[in-house]
């Protein structure tokens, strides 16, 4: 039972300099399976919830899970949990490739890091012992020459790390954390680890990964391994898009449903999208696919070294959400640009989303007037559509530089430090900036960006159900429970730390019978989704505590103005239809007309 | 002539199935330290590969002390867990970095094709890995 967890946690105090081991209890890994299971009950159990995120106080908690490391198919993903400086609420982001495998081999389920060290610092956990090693010749590197370095310092070919830029150093408010190709991208890890002083982490390990039944397991892979081949045969299934473009391959078909957020939320359909989309960047840059430790679906693109005008580009992606943010919300279609900028951000480490948003939200205030059109400096125009501008603000956000200082706070902030009105139209959710998507269009992301934990995430909605018809976009009726079932389920395969692409391809008992087969722990779907519910209404409880209350489940302003460009035949978002999916959506959780979680719920879930 | 299994780095995406399965059929385990084929990432250029060649005369045979390299009716050479004591002769013999340590337990991994099943061949999604003579 439970073979295949290391029940190991490993706390690391950067303040006094010393590492701990602490043993994991069986009911604690039974009822919390693993990764966001883990890391929510921990933060929930060790952190007040009204500290500053940018305080010794703070902790940051890296959780693995139950298949992490072992053959089961799109389970590479390491989940870090903290309290985040871009929300003041709990924050869970997660990040693939290869890390998760390292820490498992290392012996641990959990890593927790509290304190903070007395100058810039990278962690080393590997066979050759626990270190904290001073790094101050790092101070200000780019994330790919730190890894480099980290790895040359230890010396070990095995190592896989996970480092912070420049952003993250400077506590912009959406530093994040950058794993060799992959980026644990939202909220704002990399701030924490900034604040820390804590610069990169290393970990390697050599320890076997063992299941319950080699049998039966293998078993549970091949049925895994038979699910994803299946859903790949089928050449409309975005899974098997993804595996051949990268998801920036999406972003042909949102234009095409009339729902690419373009030029700051004023449209609906980018019309030189076709410069920006999968296939344009195929056809002009050399790529090759990558995958994750164990994944068949290889959704990365790793575009080979290429000059671009601001300079010489290699970088995995740029990912739909990407071409987005600094593509199609900015009105820009230089996939050049969005190449360096997405190589930039990685280097700086920043997640491209909440960046693009705050470039965009940027050129918005131009042109309402708010910001002169020549603030950036360089005889350069801070306008829709302008790439070096782009490119310029990139680099003042990520040194903190003139107006860059600003938007480095986040759209919630520098709306606030700007005024004139500018709050109305921040795309943000309790402070995290929209991801890519329109909530003026589709009824599930209305739900989710104002309901979930984290913000204005996409993670947890009925996006696949709304593009693909199944579910009318606008259509109130019904939809808030959809999202709060999607939600639960969710959180729930985050247990597991399951990529987001897995449920696209295989069924809840396909992983359920993973879980099994290595661990004994059973347990129907139902009560599975109910896991994931309990730590929901955690999450919920303790951004409660720190403030963030039923009273910030609302969009901006801008949400409920029809957009210059709609759909004709499509219904905008009303403040009415969104007073409904907010009642329904307290009503299907359990939780009273203030959006609080009720006793009675609580208990029904375990929560006590 | 006996096969062997070739990769095509042009194709591999570096996701380590191969040796997540090699350690699992060899060990019961998984353990990327414990796989006969190791694929090292060198963004962003091509990944190189470690991997026996299963060479017609192979050097690391008669240099082991304890006899824990066998032959195996396909004829490529397979390593005794039990028997191997780790001295390293084999290693240093081989000149094509085709057979190394396994760190945590020093017994010695390589491919031996899992007696020609091949076992990783059909587990790989892109085709990088086959059987050639």
């Amino acid at each position: 039972m439970l073979d295949c967890y290391n029940k190991k946690l490993l706390r690391v105090n950067l303040t006094h300099r010393t590492f701990t081991e602490e043993t994991l209890d069986n009911e604690f890994i039974k009822r919390w399976i693993g990764g966001m299971g883990f890391g929510t009950r921990l933060l929930t159990e060790e952190l007040d919830p009204g500290i500053d995120p940018f305080g010794p106080e703070n902790k940051i908690f890296i959780c693995v899970g139950p298949l992490t490391g072992t053959s089961a198919p799109l389970f590479a993903q390491t989940c870090i949990m903290t309290k985040s400086p871009l929300t003041g609420g709990i924050l869970n982001t997660y990040a693939g490739g290869h890390l998760g495998s390292a820490i498992k081999s290392a012996g641990y389920e959990v890593i927790v890091i509290e304190g903070k060290a007395n100058g810039l610092v990278y962690l080393s956990i590997t066979p050759d012992g626990q270190k904290i090693v001073d790094c101050p010749e790092l101070k200000g590197k780019p994330v790919k020459e730190t890894e480099t370095a980290v790895k040359a310092a230890v010396g070990r070919d095995d190592l896989h790390t996970m480092a912070i830029g420049l952003a993250g150093e400077n506590r912009v408010r959406y530093g994040c954390v950058i794993s060799e190709t992959r980026a644990f991208g939202r909220g704002g890890a990399g701030a924490v680890f900034g604040s820390k002083n804590l610069k990169a982490i290393g970990v390697a390990g050599l320890g076997d990964i063992r299941v319950l039944s080699n049998e039966e397991f293998q078993s549970a892979v091949n049925a895994a391994y038979d699910a994803i081949k299946e859903e790949m045969s089928h050449p409309w299934s975005v899974v098997t898009s993804f595996s051949q473009s990268g998801t920036i391959d999406g972003v042909a078909m949102i234009n095409a449903n009339d729902a690419l957020a373009t030029k700051y939320h004023h449209m609906t359909h980018f019309d030189k999208a076709s410069n920006i989309d999968g296939a344009a960047f195929m056809e002009k840059y050399e790529t090759r696919s990558i995958a994750c430790q164990g994944c068949q679906v290889h959704c990365g693109v790793l575009r080979q070294p290429k000059k671009t005008r601001w300079g010489e580009a290699w970088t995995r992606g740029p990912e739909y959400e990407t071409a987005y943010s600094l593509g199609s919300l900015c009105f820009n279609d230089d996939s050049d640009m969005l190449l360096r900028a997405n190589d930039l951000a990685e280097e700086y480490g920043m997640d491209t989303l909440s960046l693009g948003v705050n470039v965009a939200f940027a050129m918005e205030c131009a042109d309402r007037k708010i910001l002169p059109r020549d603030i950036l400096g360089d005889g350069l125009t801070l306008k829709f559509g302008n790439a070096d501008a782009t490119i310029k603000l990139i680099h003042m956000i990520a040194n903190r530089e003139g107006l860059g200082d600003t938007l480095a706070e986040g759209v919630r902030l520098a709306s606030q430090k700007i005024g004139q009105g500018t709050q109305s139209f921040a795309l943000q959710v309790k402070g995290m900036e929209f991801a890519a998507w329109m909530p003026e269009r589709m009824r599930g992301i209305t739900t989710t960006f104002a309901t979930a934990n984290r913000g204005a995430c996409h993670k947890r909605a009925p996006i696949g159900l709304e593009l693909a018809g199944i579910l009318q976009k606008d259509q109130v009726e019904g939809r808030a429970a959809i999202v709060a079932e999607i939600q639960n389920r969710v959180n729930a395969l985050f247990t597991l730390i399951a990529c987001r692409f897995a449920e696209m391809a295989m069924p809840t008992a396909v992983f359920l019978n993973l879980l099994k087969t290595s661990s004994g722990i059973e347990m129907d779907e139902a009560e599975f989704v109910k896991r994931g519910e309990a730590i929901w209404n955690l999450e919920r409880l303790f951004n409660m505590n720190a403030g963030i209350d039923g009273s910030e489940d609302k969009l901006p302003d801008i949400c409920f103005e029809r957009p210059e460009v709609f759909p004709e035949d499509a219904k905008h978002l009303t403040h009415e239809d969104f007073a409904t999916l907010m009642r329904d959506y307290y009503e299907y959780r359990g939780w009273d007309s203030q959006g609080r979680p009720t006793p009675e719920r609580l208990q029904e879930l375990g929560i006590t | 002539m006996k096969q062997k299994l070739v990769i095509d780095l042009e194709k591999c995406t570096e996701c380590r199935t191969c040796e997540l399965k090699c350690s699992f059929v060899h060990f019961g385990v998984f353990n990327l330290n414990k796989s006969g084929i190791k694929i090292i990432t060198d963004w962003p250029r091509l990944p190189k590969a470690k991997l026996c060649v299963q060479c017609e005369d192979p050097a690391c045979l008669p240099v082991c002390p304890t006899e824990a390299l066998l032959v195996t009716e396909q004829g490529n050479v397979k390593v005794d867990h039990e028997l191997c004591i780790g001295c390293g002769a084999c290693v240093d013999a081989c000149t094509y970095d085709g057979i190394w340590m396994d760190p945590s337990t020093d017994v010695v991994v390589k491919c031996d094709t899992c007696e020609g099943r091949f076992e990783c061949v059909q587990d790989c999604s892109v085709q990088a890995l086959s059987i050639g003579s």
